[in-house]
């Protein structure tokens, strides 16, 4: 791998960049600050006054109940809802000084169905914020995309139609797709619908290994017990943010009462 | 066909490509400008089909009768590239219809896409019959653009039609990586830093150049199939959209070709016959390809449940 080059504090081309990445020293900035964010769809308000910080470095959890605004609250902070209001700092800053550090997976059915693309193109696509949208890749990019694939065991299905992989194997290229990014942010949507434990395990070690090496981890996820047991940072979201911070001081019994109006963890 | 006019027989530019084929002059141009229409069809149908936005494509189609209409009621005369420009602006008007019915009105797209379509087909219908009644010499052929008609074709059609394809080439060839990257994922490409709405624009755009350069040939009611149907074709023997583009397009000028052939010989409507053909062909590929047609994948079923007894 050629490490030197592709570097994402070199890609993004700043000193800052520099000392957040090597070393393994702290974070100064927290991967995303959102101040006094609301969405709305077509009219209807889905997020009111979220004030949340969600630290560098950490797996980090987006959880709560269905029309909770999980997705929404990602996908407005990312730019992709239409109307918004607030203030939104990735790795403190706007969105649009950091779109190179910034790896978003979006959730499955976001993504055209049925669309005459191989595994590797989908990887390539990891490149292209790099490299623009006109320019060749590099044999370096190849090199960095074939290093994505491997570390995420999809080396071997890289000419085979994406349309012919399983739930699993997709999610695998669409990771390796943010991984050939060399981002410091990884953003996922509901990143284990449609996947098998076996993967959603594999997938999980994955990131929490990255998050040891100085990346940050977003991920909506809708498993409780799982966001307890291997995340390092929780939100709990019901319309605005009710709770966050570490995940057993998220998921309690009164917050869990407050976002699901039950208790939808029984006590061990 | 043989009834054409001797002012459209003169060579014109491309008398020499025309002459080199072994039809008549007339059969020679029918040949060549349905290809044409047929490859621009093909080439930019994925634009339509793949963003699952074919319906939008056949209301900006119906959109294009009212265009040559007015446009036929403002110069009070056949002149083509005005008629086309008319159904360029009209066809552009639905395409804005159908989006802000969607935004700002709120409506589901389909909904968005029925409503724009019955109404400009009944706008367009109403014009034409407007037309046809007034008893202006003029008029007659205009009702051509219903269902497509490549008698009368000249020359400068062919000509047109090469101009649009050469747009439609220029565009994909430079914004295929743009353009692959935001109909398959578009919240990626967004974040990336892409606008996505120019992308849109600019596919909204070059659909309605394939559809305004088929419509007097294919006829707006059928327009949609020969966006579609190559493309469909196409999809079932690659699975590369570098492939699928061009595959495409071939398939589609090939079908505008023959189409166009045997419509003339036949004097048949040239729309139905190509939109048959190529709907033909689509079956066809459907049932018969190699790796993902019907016959193949249950041979494969039957293939992977055999190795499982034998496994088990």
């Amino acid at each position: 791998m050629t490490d030197d080059v592709l570097a994402p504090a070199e890609a993004a081309g700043g000193t800052d960049d520099v000392l957040l990445r090597t070393g393994g020293g702290r974070m100064t900035e927290p991967a995303l600050r959102l101040q006094g964010m609301s969405a709305s769809y077509g009219g209807r308000p889905v997020l009111t006054g979220v004030d949340v910080e969600i630290p560098a470095g950490v797996l980090s959890a987006v959880v709560g109940p269905n029309g909770a605004g999980k997705s929404t609250m990602v996908k407005a902070a990312l730019g992709l809802v239409p109307s918004v209001r607030g203030t939104v700092r990735w790795l403190g800053q706007p969105l649009r000084r950091v779109r190179k550090r910034v790896a978003y997976v979006p959730q499955s059915d976001a993504v055209a169905k049925d669309f005459p693309i191989t595994a590797v193109q989908v990887v390539e696509m990891g490149r292209y914020p790099h490299r623009g949208w006109l320019r060749r890749l590099t044999p370096a990019d190849d090199d960095c995309v074939a290093g994505a694939m491997a570390q995420v065991g999809v080396a071997d299905l890289a000419d085979r139609p994406l349309d012919e992989l399983s739930g699993g194997q997709r999610q695998r290229v669409f990771l390796a797709r943010a991984l050939a990014q060399r981002a410091d942010l990884i953003v996922l949507d509901e990143p284990f619908t449609a996947v098998d434990a076996r993967t959603e395990k594999a997938l999980l070690e994955i990131l929490t290994r990255l998050c040891r090496e100085g990346v940050s981890v977003i991920a909506v996820h809708h498993d409780l017990r799982e966001v307890l047991d291997s995340f390092d940072h929780a939100v709990l979201m019901a319309g605005t943010v009710v709770a966050a911070g570490a995940p057993a001081d998220v998921l309690t019994p009164e917050h869990l009462e407050t976002a699901y109006g039950m208790a939808p963890l029984a006590a061990r | 066909m043989s009834g054409t006019v001797t002012g459209s027989l003169q060579a014109g530019p491309l008398g020499g490509l025309l002459e080199s084929l072994p039809l008549s002059y007339p059969d020679a141009v029918v040949v060549v400008g349905t290809a044409v229409v047929g490859f621009v069809a093909g080439l930019l149908g994925p634009l339509a089909v793949l963003r699952q936005r074919s319906m939008f494509g056949d209301a900006m189609s119906h959109g294009t009768l009212a265009g040559v209409a007015v446009a036929f009621l403002l110069t009070g005369a056949k002149v083509p590239e005005l008629l086309l420009l008319g159904a360029a602006i009209s066809a552009t008007l639905a395409a804005f219809a159908m989006i802000a019915l969607e935004r700002a009105g709120r409506l589901r797209s389909d909904a968005a896409i029925g409503v724009v379509l019955s109404v400009s087909l009944t706008l367009g219908i109403v014009l034409l019959t407007g037309i046809s009644d007034s008893g202006n010499a003029q008029q007659s052929g205009l009702d051509e653009y219903l269902l497509g008609q490549t008698a009368g074709m000249v020359e400068r059609d062919i000509v047109v039609a090469l101009a649009g394809a050469g747009v439609a080439v220029a565009v994909v060839l430079l914004g295929f990586r743009l353009l692959r990257s935001a109909t398959f994922d578009p919240g990626f490409t967004a974040v990336a830093g892409v606008r996505t709405w120019v992308v849109d624009a600019a596919s909204t755009g070059l659909l309605a150049l394939a559809v305004v350069l088929g419509v007097r040939t294919v006829g707006a009611i059928l327009m949609v199939a020969l966006l579609v149907a190559p493309v469909v074709t196409a999809r079932q023997l690659t699975t590369r959209l570098a492939v699928l583009l061009p595959l495409s397009a071939v398939i589609g000028a090939v079908c505008g070709a023959v189409g166009g052939l045997v419509s003339g010989r036949a004097e048949l409507p040239a729309g139905p016959v190509i939109v048959l053909l190529a709907t033909a062909l689509a079956v066809l590929s459907v049932v018969l390809a190699p790796r993902r047609g019907v016959i193949a994948r249950a041979r494969a079923g039957r293939l992977r449940e055999e190795r499982g007894r034998v496994a088990r």
